[in-house]
């Protein structure tokens, strides 16, 4: 832990986003939140900025699609809200659906059944401080533009943000930059990583896991400012700065570890941010 | 006093065929400047399997070297800080298989070799040449008076030369060579032109030796003009460099007691060197010139960079410092 924060801290990142399961672990590790949070200060790491909640597999008492799971749902994220105070965290950041070949065929009535679950939950999460953010998998059951736009229309600007990550959009097809300037009031934060992929083969429905297992490559994604990245990073910058976007921007290199190595992607993907993007909007 | 932050690009260098492809110089480059360091010290290397250890092979591989120029500052550095050169290393473009400084017949050949590099430095940027200052113990075959004497003649050409190119030259003291005291040491360069040779103080190498590297530095601090910030875990307690080939037996191989890596990064709890009283030794008598950060031997090159360059933020905000 103590080289990992290091790392963070010596490139230039000033918070960290972390699994909401992991709050638990921290608290025991460090004695306290507050203690995990002096240990992230003293190395200059200032503010936990979200906490992130997944469950890709449908279960009998997990599946946001199916009514009767929502209220163990809630209950679930209440008790991650509880825990996450003291972080300053400002983020609940989901992803909203099970694993698309967990749920297909994904129809307007079960976006509805999703949209009443997360204005539930956004609800509740704005009572403890946080804003809820969507984050949509490529292989989750809200991935192409249609099916956000069907979300974002039935759930609560209120309650209901979009978190954007920008590789997994790209990878199925769906434009980042299009849909920030499109979503900019709602959106509650990103997650920058890159991608060489689209997904034109219906890797998306790959089982068991589609970021593990699929055809077109065994790794989806990279650091920002990889050559052959397929995400505009100076174009989302761009449009970040002309509607003034205020918040954390997350730096992610999920899985990068399969041909490089975690250290080297937050260099590199730092090294980006501060040395191109910070340059169009800072 | 300026203290001016390098770091050394050797940690990349694992093995032959490693650390060949620009891509990897350009990762290597960017790592070391997001973690806060200005330069890249470079090591002098023959072959294919030195990209960036000669002219002629950094035209091979960049086309030219203002390209490799071009390559660092796009990465945000400000270039090469320094070259360092080991005259026991094989130069198969020179037909040498090892030369040494205690060798008069290589002292000419030695001084060739220089010089290219003398010339190369500034269109790198470079300002700094670092020398083995001797051979391994086992290589050096003669009372220590007449090895220092030899040394010292040869590096007195070098030096000679290397200020006629407006570079400045020092000679580094590893852990495996006769030097094993300051005494020693500032027997050395008692014989040397302290306007032409300067020492490079490399800190783990001089802990493995059993010189504390803050004794060295407030003794010879008047001719120190490079210093290789490193850190290390071990004293060499079973002599080990008295082995053959020290470099690989002792500091690869791990010697008598099997030490996996002999280096560590600054910060590590159990480093031999007060790196930090070192750095303040350093500011308190006003050393101009470029610290390279070292860590050889790296698992993991960009985590050591990172890890380094941490410590080093740390160095700068020293309230031992601010309050002085």
């Amino acid at each position: 832990m103590d080289t990992f924060v290091k790392q963070l801290a010596v490139a230039g990142f000033e918070g960290l986003g972390m699994f909401a399961w992991n709050l638990m672990a921290v608290s025991a590790m460090f004695g306290s939140l507050k203690g995990y949070r002096d240990f992230l200060g003293e190395r200059g790491i200032n503010q936990i900025t979200d906490i992130f909640f997944a469950m890709p597999q449908a279960t009998r008492g997990v599946a946001p699609h199916r009514p009767e799971t929502h209220d163990l749902i809630v209950a679930v994220l209440e008790n991650f809200a509880r825990a996450s105070i003291g972080t300053d965290a400002e983020n609940l950041v989901v992803m909203p659906t099970n694993a698309y070949n967990n749920m297909e065929p994904v129809t307007d009535e079960k976006i509805q059944i999703l949209a009443d679950l997360w204005n539930r939950v956004g609800k509740m999460a704005k009572g403890y401080g946080l804003k809820l953010g969507c984050h949509h998998e490529f292989w989750g059951g809200l991935r192409t533009r249609d099916q956000i736009d069907r979300f974002y229309e039935l759930t609560d600007p209120e309650y209901v943000f979009l978190f954007i990550d920008t590789a997994q959009h790209v990878i199925a097809g769906v434009d980042p930059v299009d849909l920030y300037v499109q979503y900019h009031d709602r959106v509650s934060g990103f997650h920058f990583k890159d991608t060489k992929h689209v997904d034109v083969v219906g890797d998306y429905r790959s089982h068991p896991d589609a970021e593990l297992v699929a055809s077109t490559t065994p790794q989806w994604f990279h650091e920002m400012g990889v050559p052959g990245g397929l995400v505009d990073f100076p174009a989302l910058m761009r449009a970040l700065e002309k509607h003034q976007y205020k918040g954390w921007i997350g730096v992610e290199h999920d899985k990068v570890d399969i041909s490089g190595s975690y250290p080297e992607s937050t260099a590199l993907a730092m090294w980006y941010a501060k040395n191109v993007l910070s340059k169009i909007y800072n | 006093m300026t203290i001016r932050w390098g770091y050394a690009l050797n940690q990349w260098r694992t093995g032959h065929d490693h650390f060949v492809l620009r891509r990897d110089h350009e990762v290597a480059f960017k790592t070391v400047a997001i973690s806060g360091f200005d330069a890249v010290e470079l090591e002098a290397g023959t072959g294919r399997w030195e990209p960036l250890g000669r002219k002629d092979w950094i035209e091979l591989h960049y086309g030219a070297v203002q390209a490799l120029c071009d390559m660092m500052t796009a990465c945000s550095l400000q270039g090469a800080s320094s070259y360092y050169f080991d005259p026991g290393w094989p130069i198969f473009e020179e037909g040498a298989f090892g030369r040494s400084p205690l060798n008069r017949d290589d002292h000419a050949p030695i001084l060739r070799s220089l010089q290219r590099y003398a010339e190369l430095l500034p269109q790198l940027g470079g300002n700094m040449l670092v020398a083995r200052a001797l051979p391994p113990f086992a290589d050096t075959k003669m009372p220590a008076s007449d090895a220092f004497q030899l040394a010292a003649e040869c590096w007195n050409k070098v030096g000679q030369m290397a200020n006629d190119h407006g570079i400045s030259f020092a000679i580094k003291l590893d852990a495996v060579s006769i030097l094993r005291s300051v005494d020693d040491v500032a027997s050395l360069l008692e014989l040397c032109n302290p306007a032409m040779v300067g020492l490079s103080i490399d800190t783990a190498d001089a802990a493995i030796a059993g010189i504390d590297p803050v004794a060295l530095y407030r003794r010879l601090a008047d001719r120190t003009r490079h210093v290789q910030l490193s850190n290390t875990r071990y004293v060499d307690e079973t002599n080990d460099f008295r082995l053959p080939n020290p470099d690989k037996t002792m500091l690869t191989g791990g010697g008598a007691r099997e030490i996996e890596r002999w280096y560590c990064e600054l910060g590590d709890n159990r480093g031999l060197v007060d790196v930090a009283a070192f750095h303040r030794e350093l500011v308190k008598q006003g050393y101009d010139g470029w610290v390279v950060v070292e860590s050889e031997q790296s698992p993991v090159p960009a985590t050591s960079t990172m890890l380094n360059g941490w410590y080093v933020k740390q160095l700068r905000r020293d309230p031992l410092l601010q309050s002085e």
